[in-house]
């Protein structure tokens, strides 16, 4: 007993020494005048609001009200269309008449020396282009057999024939060429867009994403908001029964049953942001009234059948299924209707050649097929309502292939196939600010190697944000305790393939 | 050996410098300590006999050094002056104390002001010589620096597209790049490598490595090898912390060496193209629309008609000039154009598709003076009024998409001045001649209505 009251004692003493009147002076003077200076220093942050021009916008009510980006932008919407598992190259856009002739040839060890692979062990042979190539268009820029409608559109498109990533599994890649980092945390492409732009149309998510054949490795991270507030996520619509998960109302509640309950949740959510200040409160808030919205808006917009028989046809639809085709035709709606990024991902690109639908010479040119059409027709359909030049498109996978045949464990694979790559490989981006058959980078006999123009993952990010009106030097957000950008600190802008 | 033991002495100057300041700086603040019990007067005379003896110190080996180490004259010329004033102020300040009758006349208030504001500037002058003068400014915010008014170096240069070819090609392009990135580390008073990059004269004489220009093989030339070396790579130029030099750069450094790195001959006539230089050309920030500076408008217009749900916000940040859309108005008709007619001067971008507007809007829409591009997709508009617009000098996009629009009028669209692009594909609708259409001007129409037509290898599943 005595020992308590000592201690009780001890602490009582210890608060009279902490809480002095010289502590309530010192407090006093020294955090208010800190406080008063904090507010005099405001104007010289280079982040202080001027006053001179409208971009004073408060966001806290609606984060997705629409920004003006910094410079005069060349596009107002993105359709990213990623081909999950990595594309072959060698048998799509890169001609290598070269490697034909290696065909069947053992590979160089000097080739191999300090490269890692994800499956090649042992010494692979050379695998010929298994598709033929001619040259198309004005710019006579060469596309394979397996691609027949995308002539039609290859002048206006622009090739990067050398991008290079230092990834070489397919999740850490996914990562990287989404987010700029190939660890977990980093916001995506389309969350910094709609971050910095916010979103036209407000009965539509801002970033929406439409995958067919299945998820990408990464999972839901390659579409995540990272440390951005959680509103800048990408909102996954699917295109087969209800477009987003339990949009329908259940049965017995009523369209104004569902306003009240919401109108009831989120003055709620209202004072408990009055009380704690969290922004999060307000992305909450915010999110019940979109889905709101969005239950009218989403299941009118992912409707394919409003479409004319023309379109549908022009696309290859295939209503009541998922398919790349319907999420062409998809993007191509949401982008009329003001939604700011359209993410695509396709399933099944990764030809190891391990069995008939992943090998190069059979399983690929089915992929080819179920993408040659609806992406020609995205493109022409967007041309012809005035909406190319405002959408930037960008086609791509995580890396590319090798120009070996794969030898799994040191046995060569039953199917033609190639090993994961990411020395060199080919993207392509069309639509605003984008110079019409424009080719840039060169690899080299083999399709190995880069030899000019190589890009990296973050010179294509860094070009994206370019054409959304960003220096993507300068668009950072702070979080803890620095600014964090897109592309880290590398990347720049790809000059040779703007108009 | 006397030589470089003055040689040494001099060296000593940065040292010594700090015993006046330190002196006399203990001096003046005891003069202010004892100003009215004036008890400690020779520890005054003590600190200020010293502080003057040493000043003069310093300014010996100061010459010493000025001598020795090729110091330019414009540079330390007030340096200079000041510290040899500071000597003869700080004797002058010493007599005073001792009661040299001579000194007495001056007053002693004035005597130790000068010293100290003499003193104070010496010394950062000399801070400047060897610290460079953006030492202390350097660290400032930008925010701030702006605040203050205070310039900084721009980190770019631009030319003109019309006159860039009469400039040398040295002293035009390469020169201000290097000034930009490369001087300030290759000048006089810092030449790292020993190399000089601010003249035409330090370049051919290069550094350490010897020259830094092959004029026999250009590009065996240093400059030409660093400024390419991989970013990661220990040789490579500018060092990976500084501010790097752009891809045009380099093209343009490596294009002059490979043309013999004259350092007279103009563009012109060294013959290169163009687009070397492009990236050069102030940028247009305006884009398509109007090259034009105009105030502001009205803010709490702005804001009332966001409030009705209008979207409404600059081409960029900074711009006067708004863009508008009413994608989020479905319900949006003829009138409510009326209110936007407040923000007639600043909309250059008008999107009003997919709403419940007709051609009475026409007559609204004439009175936007700068509207570029405009946008009546999917709406009932026929197209009749359209004539109207005729007078908008900067139109030069319409978008008619989907709409009841009637192609016989078409023709009317052919004298507006400024049209680029016209967007009339109309989902199940009969083909215009497109004969009618000026040949001029064929670009110009789109049509659309394209089709992927179907072909056999479409339906082979392998």
């Amino acid at each position: 007993m005595e020992n308590y009251k000592k201690l009780i004692q001890e602490q009582l003493l210890t608060n009279a020494q902490v809480n002095s009147r010289r502590h309530f002076l010192k407090d006093c003077t020294l955090g208010i005048g800190g406080l008063a200076l904090g507010s005099f220093l405001q104007s010289c942050s280079p982040n202080a609001i001027p006053k001179n021009n409208y971009s004073n916008v408060d966001r806290t009510l609606n984060p997705l009200t629409p920004l003006a980006p910094p410079f005069a932008p060349k596009v107002k919407s993105v359709i990213y269309l990623h081909m999950v598992g990595a594309p072959s190259q060698l048998e799509m856009f890169d001609y290598k008449p070269a490697l034909q002739k290696l065909h069947n040839q053992k590979c160089p060890k000097s080739l191999l020396e300090g490269k890692k692979f994800a499956f090649i062990r042992g010494e692979p042979t050379m695998l010929g282009p298994q598709a033929s190539f001619s040259q198309a268009g004005e710019s006579g820029n060469w596309i394979s057999e397996y691609l027949p409608h995308f002539k039609k559109v290859i002048d206006d498109v622009a090739f990067l024939k050398a991008v290079h990533t230092d990834q070489f599994n397919h999740g850490p890649a996914q990562l990287l060429m989404h987010t700029g980092s190939a660890r977990f945390g980093r916001p995506s492409l389309g969350s910094w867009a709609t971050y910095g732009l916010g979103t036209e149309n407000q009965n539509l998510p801002g970033f929406v994403v439409l995958s067919s054949g299945g998820t990408p490795d990464a999972g839901k991270s390659v579409w995540g908001n990272g440390f951005l507030p959680s509103v800048y996520q990408g909102v996954q619509c699917r295109s087969k029964g209800d477009p987003v998960l339990y949009i329908k109302d259940p049965k017995g509640v009523s369209r104004g049953l569902k306003k009240d309950i919401v109108a009831a949740i989120n003055s709620i959510n209202h004072q408990e942001f009055l009380k704690y200040e969290d922004p999060e409160v307000l992305s909450r808030i915010n999110q019940y009234e979109m889905a709101y919205r969005m239950q009218i808006t989403v299941p009118e917009v992912m409707d394919i059948n409003s479409e004319p028989e023309s379109i549908k046809e022009m696309y290859g639809v295939k209503p009541g299924e998922e398919s790349f085709a319907n999420n062409c035709l998809l993007a191509r709606k949401m982008v009329e209707e003001g939604v700011r990024f359209v993410q695509l991902y396709d399933w099944g690109w990764d030809t190891h050649g391990t069995n008939h639908d992943t090998s190069v010479d059979l399983g690929l040119r089915n992929k080819c097929r179920e993408i040659d059409r609806p992406i020609t027709a995205l493109l022409l359909d967007l041309k012809q309502r005035g909406l190319l030049d405002e959408t930037l498109i960008v086609w791509g996978g995580e890396f590319g292939r090798t120009p070996m045949q794969e030898t799994r464990e040191g046995k060569t694979n039953k199917f033609r196939g190639r090993d994961h790559h990411g020395d060199a490989f080919t993207m392509w981006m069309a639509g605003g600010g984008i110079k019409k058959g424009a080719l840039h980078g060169a690899t080299d006999e083999i399709g190995f190697s880069g030899i000019e123009g190589r890009v990296s993952v973050h010179d294509v990010q860094a070009t994206i944000l370019h054409l959304l009106g960003f220096d993507h030097e300068q668009f950072t957000y702070d979080y803890q305790g620095r600014p964090f950008r897109l592309t880290d600190v590398a990347g720049s802008v790809i000059h040779e393939i703007l108009a | 050996m006397i030589d470089s033991f003055v040689t040494l002495l001099g060296r000593f100057h940065p040292l010594i410098v700090h015993l006046p300041i330190g002196f006399l700086l203990l001096g003046l603040m005891m003069t202010f300590y004892d100003r009215k019990e004036k008890k400690h007067l020779g520890i005054l005379k003590f600190a200020f006999l010293w502080g003057a003896i040493s000043s003069l110190l310093a300014v010996i080996t100061g010459l010493i050094q000025y001598d020795q180490e090729g110091y330019q004259w414009l540079d330390i010329q007030l340096h200079l002056i000041l510290g040899i004033t500071t000597t003869l102020l700080s004797f002058v300040y010493y007599f005073h104390l001792i009661d040299f009758i001579f000194f007495k006349r001056i007053p002693k208030k004035l005597l130790a002001f000068s010293l100290l504001f003499v003193l104070i500037f010496t010394g950062h002058l000399g801070g400047n010589l060897t610290h460079g003068s953006d030492h202390l400014t350097e660290p400032i915010p930008q925010g701030l620096k702006d605040a203050l008014g205070m310039e900084t170096p721009s980190v770019l240069f631009e030319l003109n597209p019309k006159t860039f070819r009469e400039l040398p090609l040295y002293g035009g392009v390469v020169r201000p790049i290097l000034d930009l990135k490369c001087v300030s580390c290759h000048n006089k008073k810092k030449s790292k490598g020993e190399l000089l990059l601010n003249d035409y004269k330090g370049i051919v004489s290069g550094g350490e490595s010897g020259e830094v220009i092959n004029f026999e093989t250009p590009r065996k030339s240093l400059i030409w090898k660093y400024i390419r070396l991989p970013l990661e790579d220990e040789m490579h130029m500018p060092p990976k912390a500084k501010t790097q030099l752009t891809k045009a750069e380099i093209k343009v450094i490596s294009r002059w060496i490979e043309l013999g790195a004259d350092e007279n001959k103009v563009i012109r006539d060294l013959g290169l193209e163009r687009s070397v230089f492009t990236s050069f050309f102030p940028k247009n920030m305006m884009g398509i629309y109007p090259k034009l500076e105009i105030p502001l408008a009205n803010l709490e217009v702005v804001e009332n008609l966001k409030d009705l749900g209008i979207n409404i916000a600059p081409i960029f940040k900074t711009a006067s000039f708004l863009e508008v859309s009413c994608v989020n108005m479905a319900h949006f008709e003829d009138q409510l154009l009326d209110s936007l007619l407040l923000l007639k001067d600043h909309i250059v971008y008008l999107d009003l598709g997919k709403t419940k507007i007709t051609d009475s809007v026409f007559s609204s829409l004439e009175k936007f003076q700068y509207l570029t591009v405009l946008k009546l997709d999917n709406t009932e508009i026929t197209g009749k009024g359209i004539e109207k617009l005729s007078r908008l000098i900067h139109l030069k996009q319409i978008n008619l998409t989907n709409t009841n629009l009637d192609f016989e009028i078409l023709p009317v669209l052919f004298s507006f001045p400024a049209l680029t692009d016209v967007f009339i594909f109309q989902k199940d609708k009969v083909d215009y001649n497109s004969d009618n259409i000026p040949k001029n001007l064929k670009g110009v129409f789109e049509f659309g209505n394209y089709k992927v037509d179907a072909i056999p290898s479409d339906k082979i599943v392998f």
